[in-house]
This record gives structure tokens, C-alpha cells and sequence, in this order.
């Protein structure tokens, strides 16, 4: 059998990097001396370094599979992987300051958020069922630790337990419908399953129309698209706010890359079946989510909202069905990753010992404070409705043209609707910052490096939006390679 | 507020603001230069977004060379007069540059040949003016109509965004030129209604055409410098003129006409019951300029050659003659503190020069001859003659004009003619030289073209054209026949009279019109923006209760409404299983898990709720015992065995524990939603899996394994064969998984026994 033959482990480099170093990092920080945290810190960074040059550094134009066909390397993992590290580092820069202040500033926060990428990149890469499954474990067990990091809160703690019981009985789903497709096609290798599916019986059929909506709903469970969104309010609300900045943005990019090798590249053939579910999840989620946002006086509770909203955006993409429709959906949640990224930096850059500045008044004429911050927010802001010309526009008009190209002009037409009403509570944010008093009236207080960073992230958003072509050929390209 | 009388005499003109004047002015400079020796069109393309079409096609022809014109002349003008204006406010530096970067969003949407192009430069004038009409933003209804204006506008963007999509999907391209040239072959498209009606939507907020008309007046209090440029010269017009770039693919359309007629007239006649309700000057102003508005978005609905025409001379003229009067409302407001006409009498005595300006401009505003405004109106009445419109779209016409009569003598006359009979602190004063060049300047233009109409007739012949494409600017002078204007113009000058004779009067019976404010859009505005978060906070306290049963509860009902429903869809091929009684132990197995699972319903005590729930293990052990698999029975008895001991001995530590005192469930003991949905969800379960069993089993990895076992790795028991044998790597990782999980168990468990040592 193949089992014989020596698997190409070099492929994995990326991934065998990252648990080595990870391993490390707990060492190092367990045994390390002295309660500063930096040397933790500075080598997860170093980590996420290395992984990034080795990771472009072995990308390749042909797909190239490892570890019996249940490893891939592709451009789209590529892409994907670069860019999960990238909002990491990111994350990272933004978390020192707070959970210095809240004495949260532990190895264990990093050394979670290692291996929680460790997962991410396990789901981009896998092309099995089991190592999809693996991943998203990985991942989800990370990140159920990293909410209940402050174990003393009664939130955190709360929040991290509803996370837990609803995660795995979202996991246990989807592990009932990846048992079920292999009962019907006899593998979990991903590129086998659509062979095998395309010549099923019509029982066979059934059964996998049952398998879809059982995987279905561990990837919208995933995702958070609407009615399976409940923890993510709860857990970006109780979390701590660099848990809640992690948790929202680059795991969004691991579950679509898993949405892609599952439902795409797996089930592609039962499209017709997931199509419609889809759109269900997907109305519901821009319905739900853009409307139940105005009511939230929490930034995290409504950026939660938005979340689900965006959610589901980026599923309309995937249900058109067609490689632009994917394309604008990995434009999409790349978009995403890199505007929650700001948005949620903003939160952590306002808050110090004692206040969270979590909730939407603590930005009340933030242009009075800092004008430079206002407008950096302002552009977040914009980009998260959709505004012309920051990078949320072209996402949201790629994923609408999507739609209309294959003929779901209702759709396309609710979807524009469903972000009006979005458009409400991220101006109402914009006309808090200019144009109310201020009530906090602190300057602001942070490092040289988070301003910088997050200046550069939100004007990313606005100068990646006057020339968005780069990335989204980016996506395409990543898309349709052979 | 952003001035006080008396002190401003010693504020100097802001020299940053001047010298910023300067690139509009160049730019308008070249732009004539450029009309004047190179022939348009002109063209020019760059690809900017291949992959979703979007190209940056520039398409310069007479309808937008006269916008541009208009963009950079009245915008240099603005920037002096705000130089004089906001001189010694604290951000005037930003209004400039905001000023500054609206200019270009304008010019790039007027020059954009592509529909998405043209949007995004759209919703960006939408987002600067947002910024501009908040500048005095310490008052509450600046901050609110702000607001308003985003909000109005912004949404009639988005919907502008879904026409144009459907549109560009309709005619198969998003170039506007292209979209003109193949229009018959679309026109008869059944979506084509939709993406117009969308369209019309995103013009009519942006143009305040009735019954979005309502931010317009409300934005009125951004400084007058913005005023005067985005709510009256520019930015308001560019709906009407996203409608007149169109006018030549559709004009032939029915509902193209009805509609532009139908809302430009009874936008104009209600801005013009709604000008008379007013006090304020500068509001007086914003509804005349609503009802310009209306009377363009009719005249783009007009058919024929004379509307476009009309069209492009009266975008001309209102920019002449309602800019100066912004300035002036500007400079009374700067002069004598106040903008509201009952205050202001006489004020010729002090402001000679604004008087003049108001005076000129006026004369224009009310179509009287030898001024461009009547030149204007003259053309108007031609076009509406020519089209053979509806009596009342005509009457109403001559209504409005009337009534724009009126306003005009309220902004010359009455204000600075006529007795100072108010007391006041101070002596108004007139405003310095960039106050009153602008208006002056403007003036002057508007009553040179009115002499010498020939100096104008190149770009406005060259924007009708655009407008209508076979336009020949002879046929329509010769057909000119006097009559209809003199005594178009004869009944306006009568009605305004009339109209202004009795202003207090009419203005008394009109403030009595509640109904105008009850009914009226602008409530309805405010009822739904109270409505949306309404529902949001029932939604939310509906969906996120924070109890999580409630949250699993949607999660498995979800799951079994649509496993239901595809049980439902798929009946025929269920029909067809057939399944076969099982046998006695296996039967007895189901009895047991199904009593443990019961049994756990009934059960409020954790310990025993752990045993019960144990049987559930036991029995699907028993159940794999008789269904052929002892090796897998023996390891979930094994598991469950060690399970419900370890679970059981920590479940008495913790009881031990003073601390947790809650060992038993505080649950309701039914929950009638959650019975139904489980029962659900089971049946759909065990229906599937009915079916499942009754497929054919595909055997081939067990005959594989039964037939390696012996001759491959010489074993007879197959299982341990497979075990240690074929996958003999995996047991290894298996193992080493174990060997690792005790590893760090072991610090654990030394930690509790140093804990129990220290409290010996």
C-alpha cells in the first residue's frame, strides 16, 4: 500500500516549523526568568517571521500534494497562510500593552495563539476530511482556552463554556456528516470524494443530501452565520479584547479556505444541494446581523454583529458557484480580516488600566481627542459599510457582481438592501467620533509601534482601495490554478 | 456660531485660503483654454480593476465640460469668499481642503464615462459633505442634519449602486457612451423598469426631488461658503445630471418621461408652497433651489430638443444668479448677525455693494429680460411648447415661477430696501472684498450673457447636444416665437408680485399647515429611524438571552427543521426502504440504551446521573457484542467502565467541597419546545439511519483484511492484525499520544499530593 512509501514531509515545513517553535516558546517562557514576557513575545513574532519566508519561499505555481494526498500545497494555501500570519503579528502588536495593564501578559496567551495558527494553517492545507477535522480541532481547543484566559472574570469563563458545549456539538455535526459521505464514497481524501460523487447512486444521493447539512452546520457554526451565530456576540463580548481581536479576524480566514476544500473542492458536485442552504444562512446572516447591530450600545457586541453580517457576504460568493464567486469571496474575507483587525486595534489602543473603551460612547468626539485617530477610524468605518473608495466597497461590489452574473439579481438586490441598513450603525459611529463631546477626555495613551501599525492597517484600507486590483488578481490567481 | 457682529472688520482675508483658490482657478483657466482650441469630445481610458470590469474611462463632452466649468470656476469663487468668511475661525483650514478635495470627487464624477466610476466619485461627494455640513458642529442640528443628509443620500447612493449593476448586466456594459449607443437594443428588457427605478432613486436624493427632498433645506446649516457650493451650484445637480447623461438612451421611454415629470413638478410646486413658509433667508434660498431642481428633473423628462437645451441654460443661469444670492444671505448673516428677513430691513444703508449684487441676481432669479435668467426662461417655455406637456405641468410651471419672483424680491427688496426699523447692539457692516468680489463677479457674468447670449451659446449648444445627440441649435432658434414668453414671463412677474405683496400673510396661512410637517417625508424619515433600533433591541433580547439551552435549542431545532424538511421533499424514496425486524438481543441493547437516555430526563442528582447515562455506554457495547464487533464491544465496555468511575470519584471530591453546594440540576423539569425538537431530531436520526443500513455494505476493506491477514502478517485474529500489523504506525502514534498525556498528568498529580501534604 502507499502507506509505505515515505511521505514528502518537506512540503509541511511551514507547519512543522510552527509546532517546533511553538513547543519552544512554551519552554522558554515556562523556565524563563523574571516576569517580563517579552522574550515570549519577540519569539512568536520571530516565529510567525520564519514561518512567512519559508511559507512564500516554497510557494509554487503547480499543486503539489503530501502525507497520501491528504496535504496540500497550493497557491490559495499560500495566500492564505501568508495572510493568517500576517493579521496574527498584527494581533499581537496590539494585545502587549493590554494585557500588560490586566496582567494577562503570559506565555500562554502566545504560545495558544501559536498553535491556534498551527491549526489555521493545518485547515488551509489539508485535503482530507480527517486532517480538515484535525485543524479545525486544533484551532477551535486554542482558541476555547485563550477566551478563558482571565479565569477569574465570570464573563470570560462564561463565555469560553457556552463557546466550548456549542463548538463541539457544532464539531460533533460535522464529524457525523464526514462519516456519513465516507460511508457513501468509502474516503476521506478530498479529491477522490468528487471523483466518487460523481457517479453516485440516486440513494446514495439522499444520504449525502442529509451529510451536507450536517457539515453544513459545522461550518456555519464556524463561521457564525445565522442561526448557528449565537456564541459570537457572547464570546467577542466576554473574551478579552486581544482574544476577541484574534478570534474574529484570522480564523475567518482558515474557515473559508475550509470551505473551500470541503464544500468546493469536495461536495462541488452537490452544489445544487448546498446552494440553496447557503442562501438561506446567508440572508439570514445579513438580515440578523446588520439589523440587531443598531441596538448594541457594546462596540465588541455590535462589531460581533457586523461580523455576522459580513459573514454572511462572504457566503454569497461561495454560493454563486463559480470561480469569481470564490475569488470574491477569498477577496472578501481577506477584506475582512484586515478591516477587524483595525477596528478592534482601535478598542485595544483606547483602553488602558481600568477602562476597556468597549463600549460605542467611550469614542464620543474622538476627533476632539485625536483628529488623526478619528479619521483612521472614519476609514475603518467606511470600509466596514461598503463606502467607495476604501477596500470594504470593491469587496462588496465583487461579491454583488458575483451574484448577478449568475442570475441571482434578488439576491443581489437584497444584499444591497441589507447593507444600507448596515451603513446605519457604522455612521452613527462615525457621527459620535465628529460631531458629539467627548466624555472621556484622556489623551491617548499608546506605543510608538501600535500607532504605527495601526495607522499603517487602516490606511491600507483606504490606499489598497484606490488600487484594489493587486490584491483581488491575487485572489484569482490563487483561485484558478491548475 | 462661526461669527459675531462688530469684531469681524478687523479679521483679514485668510491668506491660505486665497492662495488655495489659486489651483481651481488655474484649473479653470486651462479648462477654457483647452475648450477653446481643442474640439471635444475628449477621451482618454486606463484599465484600473480588470477583474471586475472596471475600467477609468474619462469622457469629456459639452454636458460635462459645463459642469467642469462650473466646478472650478464657482469653486475658486467659493474658496475667496470663505477666505473672508471663515477668516480667524479655527478650522478653516479643513473646510479648505475638504472644500479642496470635494472639487475633485466632483470633477471625477462629471468626467467618469464609467457607471461604477461615476458611483464611487458619488458616494464620495456624499461622504464630504457629510464632513462640510458638520463643520459647526457644537450645535445639535447642524450635527443631526448632517446626519440626515449622509444618511438620505448615502442610501439613494446604494440603491444608485443596485440600478447601475442591473444595468451594466442589462446592456452588457458599463460604459455610459457604449450604453447610448446600443440602447434600442435593450430598451425592450423586462429588468430594465428595476434598474431605472433604482437609478431614479440614488438621482432623486442626491437632486432632493420629492420625497427625498426634505435634507436639503436641513443641511442649510453648514457655513454659507458650503451652502453656496455643494447645495446649490454643485453637488445637487449632479442627479439631474447623471439624468441628462442618460436622457439619450432613454428619453423615448415612457416611464422615463411620466416619472422625471411627474416628481420634477411636484417637487418644484411643493418647494415652492414649502419657500413660503420660511423665514430664514438662506432656507428661503435651499427651497427655491429645490424647486429649480424639480422644474430641471421635468425638463430632462421633456422630450424634444428645446428641453435639453432648456436643461443646459437653466444649469447656467441658476448657478449665476443662486450662488451670489448664497453669498449674499452669507454676507447679512456675517454683517448683521441674522439671516431671518423680519430683522433685516434697509440694509442697503450698510452693505451698498451686497444690495447691488442681491439686486442683479435677483433681476435673473426672476426671469426678468436683460438679464440671463431670462434668457433661461425663455427657453424653458419654448421647450414646454415644443413637447405639447399637460396644462397643469404647465400652470404649475408659471406657479413656480411666481413664486421664485417672490423669493427673489424677498432676497433684493425687501431686505435692503426700505427703512431700518429694527433696534439693534451694533451697526451692521459690509463684508470685506472677498466677501463681495465673488457675488459681484458672478452678477456681472449673469447680466453680460443676458446682453450677449452668442458669448455662452458654443458650450451650452455643445452640452444640449450631449444631451440630446441630434440636436440642431438653428431649427430650434428659428422655431422661437415670442409670445408664449412675454406672457409666460408677464403672469410669473404678476404672481410674484402678488405673492410678494401678501408674504406675511401667506405665510401665516401656510404656517398653519401642520399637515405639510405630519405628512410629510421628512417625519416618516424620523418614524423609521426610531423603528430600526426598536426592533433591533427586541431582536436582540429574542435571540441573545445569553442562556445556553436556548442557544442549543435553536442549533438542534435548526438541524431538524431541515432534516425534516428533506425527509418531506425526498418521500418517495423512502418508501421504498424495507427493514427488517431485529433480533432479540439486539433489541434488548436498544431497550437498554433507550432507558438510559430516559432515564436521564427523570434524574436531578449528578452522581446518578452519571450512572444512568452509563448505560447508555454499556448498551451500545451490548449492541456491538451481537451485532459481530466483541473487539470494539470490549473497549467501550473498558472505556465506560473507567469513564463513569473517574467522572464518579471527582464528582464526590467536588461534593466534598464546601464551595459547591449545587450538586444537583436546577433545570425546569419539561421543556415542551426542547421535548418536540429532540423527538424530532431523533426520529430524523433514526430514519436516516434505517435507510443507511438498508443500502448494500461495501465490503471491500474487511475481505481485504480477512484475506491479508494470514499469507501478509500471519495472524488469525484479524483485529489484532490490523492493530499491530497493517497499521501497526498508527498504534505507535496512538501509544506515544497515551505515553505524552501521562507525561503531563504527572506534574498534575504531584502537585496534588504536595497540596494535601501542606494541609497535614
Amino acid at each position: 500500500m502507499a502507506n509505505s512509501q515515505v511521505p514528502n514531509f518537506f512540503l509541511a515545513l511551514p507547519e512543522m516549523w510552527l509546532l517546533l517553535a511553538g513547543c519552544l516558546v512554551l519552554v522558554i517562557d515556562a523556565f524563563g526568568r523574571g516576569k517580563d514576557r517579552n522574550t515570549a513575545y519577540l519569539l512568536s513574532q520571530l516565529t510567525l517571521a520564519v514561518a512567512a519566508v519559508i511559507t512564500v519561499a516554497m510557494a509554487t505555481d503547480i499543486r503539489i500534494f503530501a502525507f497520501n494526498d491528504s496535504y496540500v500545497s497550493d497557491m490559495m494555501g499560500t495566500v492564505l497562510k501568508t495572510f493568517i500570519y500576517l493579521v496574527t503579528a498584527v494581533v499581537f502588536i496590539y494585545s502587549r500593552d493590554y494585557l500588560r495593564e490586566r496582567g494577562l501578559y503570559q506565555g500562554e496567551f502566545f504560545v495558544l495563539a501559536l498553535f491556534a495558527v498551527l491549526g489555521m494553517m493545518i485547515m488551509v492545507s489539508a485535503h482530507s476530511f480527517l486532517t480538515i477535522y484535525l485543524g479545525l480541532e486544533l484551532l477551535s481547543l486554542s482558541l476555547y482556552a485563550m477566551v478563558a484566559l482571565k479565569r477569574d472574570d465570570s464573563d470570560a469563563t462564561e463565555a469560553a463554556m457556552k463557546y466550548f458545549v456549542l463548538g463541539a456539538l457544532a464539531s460533533g455535526m460535522l464529524l457525523y456528516g464526514m462519516s456519513i459521505i465516507y460511508g457513501v464514497t468509502g474516503t476521506l481524501d478530498v479529491g477522490q470524494v468528487a471523483q466518487r460523487l460523481a457517479s453516485a447512486s440516486e440513494a446514495n444521493n439522499l444520504v449525502l443530501a442529509f451529510a451536507v447539512v450536517f457539515v453544513i452546520v459545522g461550518l456555519a457554526f464556524k463561521l457564525g452565520a445565522v442561526p448557528f451565530h449565537m456564541w459570537i456576540p457572547d464570546v467577542y463580548h466576554g473574551a478579552p479584547t486581544p482574544v476577541t481581536l484574534f478570534v474574529g479576524t484570522a480564523p475567518k480566514i482558515a474557515a473559508f479556505a475550509m470551505i473551500m476544500r470541503l464544500l468546493v473542492e469536495g461536495l462541488g458536485d452537490l452544489h445544487a444541494h448546498w446552494r440553496d442552504i447557503l442562501i438561506v444562512l446567508s440572508v439570514l446572516s445579513m438580515g440578523i446581523g446588520n439589523i440587531v447591530a443598531i441596538a448594541q450600545t457594546n462596540l465588541k457586541r455590535m462589531l460581533a454583529y457586523s461580523t455576522i453580517s459580513h459573514v454572511g457576504f462572504l457566503l454569497l460568493g461561495i454560493l454563486s458557484g463559480t470561480e469569481n464567486g470564490y475569488a470574491s469571496s477569498m477577496f472578501y474575507t481577506l477584506v475582512y480580516a484586515v478591516m477587524g483587525a483595525g477596528g478592534f486595534g482601535m478598542i485595544l489602543m483606547l483602553s488602558r488600566s481600568g477602562f476597556e473603551a468597549d463600549k460605542i460612547e467611550d469614542f464620543k468626539g474622538l476627533n476632539d481627542r485625536s483628529p488623526w485617530y478619528a479619521f483612521m477610524m472614519l476609514i475603518l468605518m467606511f470600509s466596514m459599510a461598503g463606502v467607495p473608495p476604501t477596500l470594504g466597497f470593491y469587496a462588496k461590489l465583487s461579491v454583488i457582481q458575483s451574484l448577478v452574473d449568475v442570475g441571482l439579481v434578488w439576491l443581489a438586490v437584497l444584499a444591497v438592501v441589507f447593507s444600507i441598513i448596515g451603513a446605519f450603525y457604522y455612521l452613527r459611529m462615525v457621527k459620535l467620533m465628529y460631531f458629539d463631546k467627548p466624555v472621556e477626555t484622556a489623551p491617548l495613551r499608546a506605543n510608538l509601534d501600535l500607532r504605527a501599525v495601526i495607522s499603517v492597517n487602516a490606511l491600507s484600507v483606504l490606499a489598497l482601495g484606490l488600487y484594489p486590483s493587486a490584491l483581488m488578481n491575487l485572489c484569482i490567481v490563487a483561485l484558478t490554478q491548475p | 456660531m462661526v461669527h459675531s457682529v462688530g469684531d469681524q472688520e478687523t479679521q483679514r482675508p485668510d491668506v491660505l485660503l486665497l492662495v488655495l483658490a489659486l489651483f481651481p482657478a488655474s484649473m479653470f483657466l486651462v479648462l477654457l483654454y483647452a475648450l477653446i482650441t481643442q474640439p471635444l469630445p475628449w477621451a482618454a481610458s486606463w484599465t484600473w480593476v480588470p477583474s471586475l470590469g472596471i475600467d477609468l474611462t474619462l469622457w469629456v463632452d459639452g454636458l460635462a465640460a459645463q459642469f467642469l466649468l462650473l466646478i472650478t470656476g464657482i469653486g475658486t469663487l467659493v474658496l475667496i469668499y470663505a477666505a473672508g468668511y471663515l477668516a480667524g475661525v479655527t478650522g478653516r483650514a479643513r473646510v479648505a481642503l475638504l472644500l479642496l478635495l470635494f472639487m475633485a470627487a466632483m470633477i471625477g464624477a462629471v468626467i467618469s464615462d464609467h457607471l461604477i466610476v461615476l458611483f464611487m466619485f458619488w458616494e464620495l461627494t456624499s461622504v464630504l459633505s457629510f464632513l462640510l455640513v458638520g463643520f459647526s458642529h457644537e450645535q445639535e442640528n447642524t450635527r443631526r442634519s448632517a446626519q440626515q443628509a449622509l444618511l438620505v443620500t448615502g442610501l439613494g447612493g446604494l440603491a444608485l449602486l443596485a440600478g447601475f449593476i442591473l444595468l451594466g448586466q442589462i446592456a452588457e456594459t458599463y460604459s455610459i457612451q457604449d450604453l447610448i449607443a446600443r440602447a434600442d437594443r435593450f430598451v425592450g428588457d423586462a429588468r430594465l423598469s428595476a434598474a431605472l427605478l433604482l437609478i431614479f432613486a440614488g438621482a432623486f436624493t442626491k437632486s432632493a426631488q420629492f420625497p427625498f427632498h426634505f435634507w436639503l433645506p436641513n443641511a442649510m446649516a453648514a457655513p454659507t461658503p458650503v451652502s453656496a457650493y455643494l447645495h446649490s451650484a454643485t453637488m445637487v445637480k449632479l442627479g439631474i445630471y447623471l439624468l441628462a447623461r442618460l436622457d439619450a438612451a432613454f428619453s423615448d421611454l415612457l416611464l422615463w418621461e411620466v416619472v422625471l415629470v411627474a416628481v420634477g413638478t411636484s417637487t418644484a410646486v411643493g418647494a415652492a408652497l414649502q419657500t413660503m413658509r420660511e423665514r430664514d433667508l438662506k432656507r428661503i434660498l435651499a427651497w427655491s433651489t429645490v424647486a429649480t431642481l424639480g422644474t430641471l428633473t421635468m425638463l430632462v423628462g421633456l422630450p424634444g430638443q428645446g428641453a435639453a437645451l432648456a436643461v443646459a441654460t437653466l444649469f447656467f443661469a441658476h448657478a449665476l444668479y443662486k450662488a451670489p444670492l448664497f453669498f449674499v444671505a452669507g454676507n447679512l448673516d456675517h454683517g448683521a448677525g441674522t439671516r431671518i428677513i423680519d430683522q433685516l430691513t434697509g440694509m442697503r444703508r450698510y452693505m451698498p455693494w451686497t444690495a447691488a449684487a442681491a439686486l442683479l441676481a435677483a433681476i435673473s432669479m426672476a426671469g426678468l429680460p436683460l438679464s440671463f435668467g431670462f434668457i433661461a426662461k425663455d427657453v424653458l417655455t419654448i421647450a414646454k411648447a415644443e413637447s405639447e406637456v399637460f396644462k397643469a405641468v404647465s400652470y404649475a410651471s408659471v406657479f413656480v415661477s411666481g413664486v421664485s419672483v417672490a423669493a427673489a424680491a424677498v432676497a433684493a427688496i425687501h431686505v435692503f430696501w426700505g427703512r431700518d426699523t429694527v433696534p439693534r447692539e451694533a451697526h451692521p457692516h459690509e463684508g470685506s472684498w472677498p466677501m463681495l468680489f465673488p457675488p459681484l463677479l458672478l452678477v456681472t457674468l449673469g447680466v453680460l450673457f443676458g446682453l450677449a447670449p452668442t458669448l455662452v451659446d458654443p458650450i451650452l449648444g455643445a452640452a444640449a447636444r450631449a444631451i440630446a445627440p441630434g440636436l440642431d441649435a438653428d431649427a430650434v432658434r428659428n422655431a422661437y416665437d415670442a409670445t408664449p414668453v412675454i406672457s409666460a414671463t408677464l403672469s410669473a412677474v404678476l404672481i410674484g408680485v402678488v405673492i410678494y405683496r401678501n408674504w406675511d400673510r401667506m405665510h401665516a396661512l401656510l404656517e398653519r399647515a401642520h399637515f405639510l410637517d405630519v405628512l410629510g417625508p421628512e417625519s416618516w424619515y424620523w418614524r423609521k429611524l426610531a423603528f430600526l433600533p426598536k426592533l433591533a433591541a427586541w431582536l436582540t433580547r429574542r435571540l441573545q438571552h445569553g442562556r445556553l439551552p436556548g442557544y442549543v435549542l435553536v442549533l438542534i431545532g435548526t438541524c431538524s427543521v431541515v432534516l425534516f424538511a428533506l425527509v418531506g421533499v425526498t418521500w418517495p424514496t423512502w418508501q421504498a426502504v424495507e427493514v427488517s425486524a431485529p433480533e432479540l438481543p439486539v433489541l434488548l441493547a436498544c431497550a437498554l440504551i433507550a432507558a438510559g437516555a430516559l432515564a436521564t430526563l427523570f434524574v436531578r442528582d449528578h452522581l446518578v446521573l452519571l450512572l444512568v447515562s452509563g448505560l447508555v455506554g454499556y448498551g451500545s457495547a451490548a449492541l456491538f457484542l451481537f451485532t459481530g464487533a466483541p473487539d470494539l464491544a470490549f473497549t467501550q465496555f473498558a472505556v465506560e467502565t473507567v469513564f463513569v468511575v473517574v467522572a464518579a470519584t471527582l464528582l464526590v471530591r467536588l461534593r466534598r467541597a464546601p464551595a459547591t453546594a449545587s450538586s444537583a440540576l436546577r433545570e425546569p423539569v419539561l421543556r415542551p419546545v426542547a421535548l418536540v425538537v429532540s423527538i424530532t431530531f431523533a426520529v430524523v436520526l433514526t430514519a436516516l439511519l434505517l435507510f443507511v443500513s438498508a443500502q448494500p455494505f461495501d465490503s471491500t476493506l474487511s475481505e481485504y483484511f480477512g484475506a491479508q491477514s494470514v499469507p501478509a502478517a500471519h495472524g488469525r485474529n484479524v483485529v489484532n492484525v490490523i492493530i499491530v500489523d497493517f497499521r501497526a504506525l498508527d498504534t505507535l502514534g496512538e501509544i506515544g499520544v497515551l505515553l505524552f498525556a501521562l507525561l503531563a498528568a504527572l506534574p498534575l498529580l504531584r502537585l496534588g499530593r504536595g497540596a494535601r501534604s501542606e494541609a497535614t
